[in-house]
């Protein structure tokens, strides 16, 4: 393996908050969220040797890291409720945590963000935790950008309703239509 | 994407929401994550080390111990030979010429009593 050496140091110190933003949107607890973020920084400065920067910024790599290390987390906890098989578990009914004030997002805010479907959460998670841009978040997820742009607005919208000052109709014309958010 | 990702007016005041509410982890967050990152990182190093340390160390041993063992059997079949011969020599080398004890010698061996 070759050593990370100071550049991986400037990654950490670049991206850390992205990494942990994207967590403390799907994880319930703020230890969780830092076991998370640890994790993903050591699995990232075991596979440093890998990363191609002509590939990929290095937020989108530790980002695409965080996300699966999400999904097994998920999984193995899906995995110990269901006893279902891992692969038989979609992601959709993987077991989300719910947001608690403790984590630094009012609680009317969770409710909203509880409202929303794994991957409507996720998509958000990323673009507003991660701070990631569309065509990112496109590659990581593997949906085209008008889809990940859709379902920020959907979601968006969404939530506006139980933030208190929406005044829209939930699912209003032509949304519906696009309810699936998996490409 | 933009700032405000070409988003609908309405939906704008949400969007600024979500980033305001973003939990960043505080000063003390980043120092512990930082330290436990280092800790494991070093952990991993040390691990890998002690790894091939133990392998190299399993190798010296049994290198060591192969050489005492062919050694130590040299040495057994070789032992009772202070004469430096073989144990073939030692054992059927000719006799001290004593003969019977019935019919000795008419010139005994000094060796013979």
């Amino acid at each position: 393996m070759a050593s990370p050496g100071p550049d991986f140091a400037s990654a950490y110190e670049d991206h850390v908050w992205q990494v942990y933003g994207f967590f403390a949107y799907r994880v319930g607890s703020r230890e969780l969220a830092e076991d998370l973020t640890q994790l993903t920084f050591e699995r990232g400065w075991r596979a440093w040797g890998r990363y191609d920067p002509l590939r990929a910024q290095v937020s989108t790599w530790l980002l695409t890291i965080a996300r699966n290390l999400l999904i097994d987390h998920y999984r193995s906890s899906g995995a110990a409720w269901t006893m279902e098989p891992l692969h038989d578990t979609a992601e959709q009914h993987l077991p989300t945590a719910e947001l608690t004030p403790s984590l630094g997002v009012t609680p009317e805010m969770a409710r909203a963000l509880a409202t929303l479907d794994l991957r409507a959460r996720e998509i958000v998670a990323l673009r507003y935790g991660g701070d990631l841009t569309g065509p990112e978040i496109a590659e990581i997820t593997g949906l085209s950008l008008a889809n990940v742009q859709q379902i920020l607005s959907r979601s968006l919208r969404q939530m506006r309703l139980h933030l208190g000052d929406g005044d829209e109709q939930e699912d209003p014309a032509g949304e519906g239509q696009t309810a699936d958010p998996v490409a | 994407m933009h700032d405000h990702d070409d988003l609908p007016d309405e939906l704008r005041d949400v969007a600024d929401r979500l980033r305001r509410e973003a939990t960043r982890p505080t000063a003390m967050e980043l120092d512990h994550l930082k330290l436990r990152a280092m800790h494991s990182a070093r952990s991993h190093a040390h691990g890998r080390k002690g790894t091939f340390m133990k392998s190299r160390l399993a190798t010296i041993l049994t290198i060591v111990g192969l050489t005492i063992g062919a050694g130590g059997t040299f040495a057994i079949a070789g032992g009772g030979g202070s004469d430096g011969g073989s144990a073939a020599k030692t054992q059927y080398k000719p006799g001290k010429g004593c003969g019977d004890q019935n019919h000795p010698p008419s010139h005994p061996s000094p060796e013979c009593k």
